[in-house]
């Protein structure tokens, strides 16, 4: 199950561009009015588009005299059946986003039908307004349970909790598969409550300082009784960067076949938001204050992904759950590397700890990509590339203005991380033209 | 314990209870009750039936399949003529009853009767079942010329309907067209449009007496002028088909009272659609707004309320659009009387009026002017604040849904 749906994102079409417009009215082998609309305000600066938004419980189908408009189960799409149709216009007034258009010359309605699931304005925007969320896809990644215990200990809004939980969606579709955790945000969803189990994956708790030692250890105890196992790590940057980063160096250094996936909040959250080595430059944490000498982190941050590159493994890919499909995919290659580590680095912006609002953490994720703070990249055998670039960089300043722990910064601190992560960015992209 | 819901009525606000019923419980019974010996259709379909442009096969609003995938039970055919909310029983007219824990009355609307001397004997016709529609369609045959009395949107529909099909077509209005939804100016326009197309409009006047004569109807009006045609069709609006609850303890006016929940004062009666009157969005007055969207709005909240949730309606708006000969007209909300900043603008074929109270948008009347009329009920239902008043007037379609995206974004610049 899941649906398809058109994502559109405002103010990136450039003024006065209808290309979408353009492709929509050729849908059809006749020229017909188009049913995506670009709203131009200028006044305001605004940009966007509307079209039908395939709304879950339609009010225009439960409006519509004929019964001519009817939501298919299988795709998720609303229809007008033409034949049905009267062109009583009942239905524009029930649809409160504007979806419907209504066709002064064939007197009829008419509305996006996603083009039997290939859209011709998606294919059409170069700018990337107007996208294809393939949900079905995502779905078809994940099993149908839900293998955290109900109810959830982490703090509202946690991005962390959120890709935990698509994870083991994701690892409950292979054999014999178990966790590891360290102390850190995600142990009260993995140990548990009380006498309340954190989730139904086998799991095994570490201590902070020696992770992917134990895994090792378990990991060769399973291949000497001839099993085959999946060993997946999902700890923060704290336990990678910092504390249990040796025996992570070691094991990939060793080639063993375990998976990591570190969850970076940047900080030591779980603990009250201490600094750790991937928390930005200038960030304020509580160790890392914001007073008359010292304003937030001194020094900049560790660029931990890279570094895991150097070590040669076959796979290290950078993720967040705002790309969902993106960190699946990816997962689902790490999990299948046969001949060494796999390493993914997933940034998981964490509401308490960076001062920003509880519903905020996808925005904010996506940001991060969009800004080019936290690029989409993958390095397969030592391949480099990006798995998502983003039409236009966004300034950084859309991503920090957003977060209570960058709220000191002026011009000279904006401009100062602004050059930091164009410099990261270069160097990225020049590796990846390596090929 | 599984609760059993009975629902008086087939129409729009039944089925968007039953809808949200069976979203909200799933182990419920469902029952509904109807007067109509066919499966659920809307009345508003009826005037496409007269112009073909729908065969009567297509007009169900829901078929067997719906029934079955709610888990609902329809009962056609029987008329409820009495209730006892002692024992929480409705009372058929054969005289056999059948037992509620909650009941939904949504019994709709009748048409009214004028009171015509000689109308009796030459026959009244409504258009408001399809049995009426039927009728009409039957007794058009071989007929040039259709005298319609009453110039709501219903009248005017049908009048669409006949003119397209090559009918002759006189309208009698009481006062004047629209008078509902549209004031004097521009409902000219409207009936310019009607006008061009064949109609003729006898404004201000009412049919005083009726008679058949060699097979024609001869019709005196109020003014003393006389009138011939081939068929009288009375549309002059709809009230509440209240009549099988004369004898109860359920308290009604013009139509059953309700509160916000769509309550009755019985506890477990519930009562929506056109059959209700209640207390409208703007002034708290009650009144009766018998329209498809309200159907649906308060269809959805009594359902809720009913499965045991509790949610109020925002009260009613008047609204309505309007489709002919490829012109559209829309209608929402308060005239620009006094007390209210009133922006209008009438052009050579079209017409535009929007009608703030402070920031407020409170009315909006369009003639021929592309926009979307749900975009607007949006903007007035949720109360949203429009500094950009002359920017929304200049270009209405492009500016209201911009303050749509903004408002459903949350992040309002302003």
């Amino acid at each position: 199950m899941g649906y398809d749906v058109l994502e559109r994102r405002e103010n990136i079409c450039p003024p006065g561009c209808s290309l979408c417009e353009e492709a929509c009215s050729k849908r059809t082998a006749k020229m017909d009015s188009p049913v995506i609309r670009h709203i131009n305000v200028p006044e305001v600066g605004y940009h966007g588009v509307v079209t039908c938004t395939q709304c879950g419980e339609p009010e225009c189908m439960e409006i519509c005299p004929s019964r001519a408009i009817l939501k298919n189960a299988d795709d998720g799409v609303v229809r007008i059946d033409e034949d049905r149709c009267v062109g009583c216009g009942m239905c524009t007034l029930a649809c409160p986003y504007g979806g419907l258009t209504y066709s002064v010359e064939r007197r009829k309605t008419i509305k996006c039908d996603m083009c039997g699931g290939d859209p011709a304005c998606v294919k059409a925007c170069p700018y990337g307004a107007i996208d294809l969320l393939q949900s079905k896809k995502i779905k078809g990644y994940l099993s149908n349970q839900d293998f955290l215990s109900p109810g959830t200990r982490a703090c509202p809004g946690c991005a962390a909790e959120l890709s935990y939980r698509s994870t083991l969606k994701l690892l409950g579709t292979y054999k014999d598969v178990i966790v590891f955790g360290c102390p850190g945000c995600m142990t009260i969803l993995m140990n548990g409550f009380g006498t309340m189990p954190g989730s139904r994956a086998t799991y095994v708790s570490c201590l902070f300082t020696n992770v992917f030692s134990s895994m090792t250890g378990v990991y060769r105890y399973y291949r000497h009784k001839g099993r085959k196992v999946k060993l997946v790590a999902f700890v923060g940057d704290g336990c990678v960067s910092d504390v249990s980063f040796q025996t992570l160096s070691g094991a990939a250094e060793r080639g063993e076949n375990i998976v990591t996936v570190c969850y970076d909040n940047e900080g030591y959250q779980n603990t009250g938001n201490q600094r750790s080595s991937t928390t930005p430059q200038g960030a304020r944490t509580y160790t890392s204050p914001v007073g008359i000498t010292r304003k937030g982190k001194q020094q900049n941050s560790k660029d931990v992904p890279l570094i895991m590159v150097s070590h040669n493994i076959p796979y290290v890919a950078t993720a967040t759950i705002a790309y969902q499909e993106d960190y699946l995919k990816k997962l689902t290659k790490a999990m299948n590397v046969e001949n060494g580590t796999s390493y993914i680095h997933l940034l998981a912006p964490c509401p308490p700890g960076w001062g920003t609002s509880g519903d905020s953490a996808i925005e904010i994720s996506r940001l991060s990509v969009e800004t080019n703070y936290f690029p989409l990249w993958e390095c397969e055998d030592g391949k480099l590339r990006f798995t998502y670039e983003p039409p236009v960089q966004k300034p950084v300043k859309e991503f920090i203005k957003l977060q209570g722990r960058f709220s000191h910064f002026r011009e000279k601190e904006i401009e100062e991380l602004q050059q930091s992560v164009n410099s990261r960015f270069k160097h990225i992209k020049a590796l990846s033209t390596l090929g | 314990m599984a609760k059993k819901h009975l629902i008086i009525g087939s129409g729009i606000a039944a089925l968007s209870a039953t809808r949200m019923i069976r979203k909200v419980n799933t182990d419920d019974e469902i029952k509904m009750v109807t007067m109509e010996d066919c499966l659920p259709y809307s009345p508003a379909v009826l005037p496409y039936l007269i112009s073909k442009r729908i065969d009567e096969n297509n007009i169900s609003l829901a078929d067997e399949n719906f029934f079955e995938k709610m888990g609902c039970s329809i009962e056609k055919a029987r008329e409820v003529v009495h209730l006892r909310t002692d024992t929480k029983e409705i009372v058929y007219r054969d005289g056999e009853r059948d037992s509620y824990d909650t009941l939904l009355i949504a019994s709709g609307s009748e048409p009214m009767k004028p009171p015509i001397q000689g109308l009796e004997e030459v026959g009244f016709i409504g258009c408001h079942t399809l049995a009426d529609c039927r009728n009409i369609i039957q007794k058009l045959e071989n007929k040039k010329k259709v005298t319609l009395y009453g110039a709501g949107l219903v009248s005017l529909e049908i009048a669409a309907a006949l003119l397209e099909a090559g009918y002759g077509v006189d309208i009698i209005a009481r006062s004047r067209i629209l008078r509902r939804y549209f004031e004097e100016e521009p409902a000219k326009i409207i009936s310019g449009i009607l006008r061009y197309h064949g109609a003729e409009f006898y404004n201000g006047k009412e049919i005083i007496e009726v008679n058949r004569e060699n097979g024609s109807i001869k019709m005196e009006l109020s003014d003393g002028s006389l009138l011939a045609s081939d068929l009288l069709i009375c549309c002059l609006g709809v009230k509440p088909r209240i009549g099988f609850l004369v004898d109860t303890n359920i308290k009604v006016n013009d139509g059953v009272l309700v509160d916000r929940n769509m309550r009755t004062n019985v506890p477990d009666v519930y009562a929506a659609g056109d059959v209700v009157e209640s207390t409208d969005y703007f002034f708290n007055q009650l009144g009766i707004n018998a329209i498809a969207p309200n159907a649906i709005t308060q269809g959805r909240i009594a359902g809720a309320n009913m499965a045991g949730e509790n949610v109020a309606d925002r009260g009613w708006i008047s609204m309505n659009v309007f489709k002919f000969f490829g012109h559209t007209t829309f209608s929402i909300g308060l005239p620009g009387t006094e007390g209210f900043y009133t922006l209008r603008k009438r052009g050579p074929e079209d017409f535009k009026e929007l009608v703030f109270k402070d920031d407020k948008l409170v009315g909006a009347r369009f003639i021929d002017i592309e926009i979307d009329p749900g975009v607007f009920r949006y903007l007035i239902e949720g109360a949203i604040d429009v500094e950009q008043k002359e920017m929304l007037f200049d270009r209405p379609r492009e500016v209201s849904l911009w303050l749509m995206m903004e408002n459903e974004r949350g992040t309002r610049i302003k």
